[in-house]
């Protein structure tokens, strides 16, 4: 899916207002990085991506289709969450032999293969699989797929740290040989950082911002010294947090640093350092995020 | 063509629910030459294979009914279909199951009447009743009971209990009709009270009733299915 377009979007449970106005446009086989808080609507704006549900307000266009009921579109989109097996009779091998029966592009050959990277069971009843094999067969059934929109939103929470790792080694692989649009949801933003292309932040419903990821590193720095001299640096800038220990303070600033801000920090005695996505997700998302 | 892939879904759905589907004709086969061979119930000797069969099978298809919501449409939507492939197949698949579960107790009855002189009102007959049901209305009428189990998964799927309680009574409504249009004199007590009535006579007339009733039904189900959200879990 070269090209998606999200316009004004908005979805409602009943009542409860789950998303708002979220606007945005991913241009490209690149992999996208959706974090928020939980709750924030991450699963909602997904499902809105897979037609799972129609948006209650706002357009959104694939290649320029609706892809709601849109046979094209939808059978473009795979859209893997955390599902319940736990009435699942049939295997992981009937559920990748059903898929590819349905999915044009599906490679069984390497579903089978990422069953042995993974090490999960193929004839075993999905049921009776842990959390992690399971997940496992989430990623497999997605990656496989190969389709052109690829959407993963926190399967991945159930695996054990080295199958992350795999599964994270594995996509930019296939990513390197079959490019395609690929979302990630997650809150796990320290150890996936540096797999997003671009990312979307999402809070309470709306998109907090949408950018390159290496840009968006760019505008988050620590400020690090003397009390005094940290405020004169911070006034009028945005800041996302302070620490204070004894005379010395820190903040965290999301603005753009420029030369002169760095020469002037280091003439003052100032310590300038990076901020990590995951630090910037906290400190944007978290209560107090931007008050100053 | 991606446009037929409705059609590979159809024949997946009646393999899934046809293994089921022999489970319980099997059974029932079983269980009516048990009866045939040790019950002197004359409603029993009188009755043929295809009637006994019959009756565990609408029972049968409104549980694949009620079952298909929860189970075959997010799978269907996870392998990349529309609810609209959903609905074709899904209806399909139902009336070729009620074809196929009718056709192969049709055979096992006249296998039965013929070797055994199993059913003595005729190899189809439903007790002394025999004149009106064949096989093609047997097929009709377990269809609309699949038709009212997915009426009650669709309003529980889509409304919670706000449209799964209306969609009991709905269901119950329609079954309630085809007791009443067929006089089948089922031991289902929630139904007698209609016994008294009186019954429609002809099988023209029960027939389009059917019809009609499917036909609606099935176009409401389309209607309330097409931009069903499917959950996420």
């Amino acid at each position: 899916m070269s090209h998606i377009q999200a316009d004004h979007l908005s979805a409602a449970y009943k009542k409860e207002r789950v998303l708002h106005d979220v606007t945005f446009t991913l241009s490209g086989e690149r992999i996208y990085g959706l974090i928020g808080r939980n709750g924030a609507g991450k699963t909602t704006l997904l499902s809105l991506l897979a037609s799972y549900r129609r948006p209650d307000g706002g357009t959104l266009l694939m290649d320029g289709t609706d892809p709601f009921e849109d046979a094209s579109c939808m059978a473009s989109t795979v859209f893997m969450y955390e599902k319940d097996y736990s009435d699942e009779q049939d295997s992981a091998r009937v559920l990748l032999k059903l898929a590819a029966r349905y999915r044009p592009a599906f490679d069984l050959d390497y579903a089978l293969s990422l069953a042995e990277t993974f090490d999960f069971p193929l004839d075993k009843p999905m049921h009776k699989l842990s959390t992690g094999k399971q997940a496992a067969v989430n990623v497999t059934l997605g990656l496989a797929a190969r389709a052109p929109l690829t959407i993963f939103d926190e399967i991945y929470t159930g695996m054990d740290a080295p199958t992350r790792d795999q599964f994270y080694k594995e996509l930019l692989a296939e990513q390197e040989r079959h490019p395609r649009t690929v979302i990630l949801s997650t809150h796990l933003v320290s150890e996936m950082d540096y797999l997003f292309d671009e990312v979307l932040m999402i809070d309470d419903g709306q998109l907090l911002l949408h950018e390159p990821t290496d840009q968006l590193l760019e505008r988050g720095f620590s400020v690090t010294g003397p009390a005094g001299a940290v405020e004169q640096f911070a006034e009028g800038r945005r800041v996302l947090s302070e620490q204070t220990l004894g005379g010395v303070k820190s903040v965290t600033i999301f603005e753009e640093l420029t030369a002169k801000d760095t020469a002037a920090a280091y003439e003052n005695g100032l310590e300038i350092g990076p901020v990590g996505l995951q630090d910037l997700f906290i400190q944007l998302t978290g209560k107090g995020a931007g008050v100053s | 063509m991606r446009q037929d892939v409705w059609k590979k879904a159809a024949r997946d759905l009646v393999y899934m629910q046809g293994q089921w589907a022999l489970w319980v004709v099997g059974i029932m086969i079983l269980i009516y030459a048990a009866l045939q061979l040790f019950s002197r119930e004359p409603d029993l000797e009188a009755m043929s294979a295809a009637a006994f069969v019959f009756q565990g099978a609408t029972i049968f298809m409104l549980v694949c009914g009620i079952l298909s919501c929860y189970g075959f449409l997010p799978m269907l939507i996870s392998f990349g279909l529309t609810r609209r492939h959903y609905f074709l197949a899904t209806a399909v698949s139902a009336l070729v199951l009620s074809a196929l579960m009718m056709a192969g107790a049709a055979v096992l009855s006249v296998v039965f009447s013929l070797a055994f002189g199993f059913g003595t009102g005729g190899a189809l007959a439903f007790a002394e009743s025999a004149s009106l049901l064949q096989v093609p209305v047997y097929v009709l009428i377990i269809y609309v009971y699949f038709l009212a189990g997915w009426l009650i998964s669709l309003g529980f799927y889509r409304w919670r209990m706000w449209g799964g309680f209306p969609a009991i009574a709905a269901a119950l409504l329609l079954m309630a009709a085809m007791e009443y249009v067929w006089n089948f004199n089922t031991p289902q007590p929630f139904f007698t009270f209609l016994s008294d009535m009186n019954q429609l006579p002809a099988a023209g007339l029960a027939l389009t009733v059917t019809l009609l009733l499917a036909a609606g039904v099935t176009y409401g189900i389309r209607a309330a299915s097409a931009a069903v959200p499917v959950k996420v879990k």
